[in-house]
């Protein structure tokens, strides 16, 4: 799994350490015993996004979040697939979130891989996620370009919308109705205990 | 990550399945153990609390059924006791196989207010129903599953995926599944220990064991 930001691996939160990314080190070795005391080598590919909405205000009433969940559901995937899936969000505006370990390997205004990570091209991980941010009117766009891309790819990919509430309206609502986008009828809600609590 | 945004099957089927979990830095030690009291409280399938042994942070787990004898390799097994009696607990997760358990958490939470984001994975509309019945609690952002695009030939059979997106991270393969399904059929494991063996793999605890047992009966009768 193409992982980084948990406990084992260094700092959390704000200068997270996504040093073994930039040397392209994979996660660290474990041992057996590691498992066994719980240490998650395996954890999260990215940040901790609307979970902490109401403590970071990360996610705000005039914008959408979007994932890709690349390889996912059990899939894996090739990073030369996940590039093309960065590279057309990008074309239409996304603004990715600078402190998921994706986004170290890619140009932030380009969505292509740095020079010095081209060379990852054909490595294959079980998953990888680009979590990205638009102005909510983008949404449209950046969800054909996802479609789109989704065409080209050897493998699968799950895609997260994030929206605001206010009070009981999810605030994209009339976006995905009029773009004709479906979406679950159940998934995450963050209900507003974080303190000091950004609304 | 989003261990628990993509769970998959019917309406009637997700009214059984809810997870909820604190995220983030915030709060108290003090905020931290009642929040679990109050996790514990309402009888869990799964529960999930860290803490830290020998300065080295760990996860405590239980699941409904896991006993001492289907420990096996790296998966250790504890018991609702002996996740109460942590000291310091951090941050706590918890699975519920009924909407009225979920209501009493949000609405004990929101009480406590004890200054830590809480999430709940289920039916946007309950949730949103639980929530306005509850004091302070309130849909602040929700997550939003879209579907899955590509190749979805590679995909394994919906009834399976309904069993393996309740591990987000797609620990539980759709491998043991069908070879967990052919035992239960050959009389060889229950329903409810295959359940448990399937959900050790989900290291966020989340793998909702009695929900398991009722989807490996539907799968293993339709085939």
């Amino acid at each position: 799994m193409f992982s980084g930001g948990t406990r084992s691996f260094g700092p959390q939160g704000p200068g997270w350490n996504y040093e073994y990314v930039e040397t392209k080190a994979t996660t660290p070795h474990m041992t057996f015993e590691d498992h066994k005391v719980g240490i998650r080598g395996s954890g999260g590919r990215g940040t901790s996004e609307m979970k902490t909405n109401d403590t970071t205000g990360r996610f705000k009433d005039d914008y959408v979040g979007l994932a890709l969940e690349f390889g996912r559901p059990g899939c894996g995937f090739r990073f030369r697939d996940i590039e093309k899936a960065s590279i057309a969000l990008s074309k239409v505006g996304a603004m990715f979130e600078q402190e998921n370990p994706y986004s170290v390997l890619i140009e932030p205004d380009t969505g292509r891989f740095k020079e010095k990570y081209e060379d990852v091209r054909n490595e294959k991980a079980m998953s990888a996620i680009i979590e990205c941010l638009a102005p909510k009117e983008k949404l449209p766009e950046l969800y054909a370009a996802a479609v789109k891309v989704a065409e080209e790819i050897d493998s699968v990919f799950t895609m997260d919308i994030i929206s605001k509430m206010d009070g009981d309206n999810v605030i994209l609502k009339p976006i995905l109705d009029e773009a004709g986008i479906k979406v679950r009828i159940n998934g995450k809600t963050n209900i507003g205990l974080g303190r000091p609590l950004i609304r | 990550m989003t261990h628990s945004n993509h769970r998959r099957g019917s309406r009637e089927s997700l009214l059984g399945d809810w997870v909820v979990f604190t995220s983030g830095r915030g709060g108290t030690v003090e905020g931290n153990r009642k929040t679990l009291e109050i996790c514990l409280k309402y009888n869990p399938v799964n529960l999930r609390a860290g803490t830290v042994e020998n300065g080295r942070s760990v996860t405590k787990r239980y699941m409904r059924g896991w006993e001492k004898r289907l420990d096996s390799g790296v998966w250790e097994s504890s018991t609702l006791e002996e996740i109460a009696a942590l000291q310091e607990p951090r941050g706590v997760g918890a699975v519920y196989d009924n909407r009225d358990a979920v209501q009493g958490v949000i609405k004990e939470l929101g009480e406590g207010d004890f200054g830590r984001s809480v999430v709940v994975s289920g039916l946007f509309d309950e949730v949103m129903d639980m929530c306005n019945k509850a004091p302070v609690a309130y849909t602040h952002t929700i997550n939003m599953s879209a579907e899955t695009f590509g190749k979805l030939e590679l995909l394994p059979e919906p009834k399976v995926l309904e069993l393996t997106t309740m591990c987000g991270h797609h620990f539980v393969s759709p491998h043991l599944v069908k070879h967990l399904a052919n035992e239960i059929k050959a009389g060889r494991w229950s329903a409810e220990d295959a359940s448990v063996e399937l959900g050790k793999a989900c290291r966020c605890n989340f793998f909702n064991v009695a929900r398991s047992a009722r989807l490996l009966k539907e799968y293993i009768a339709s085939n």
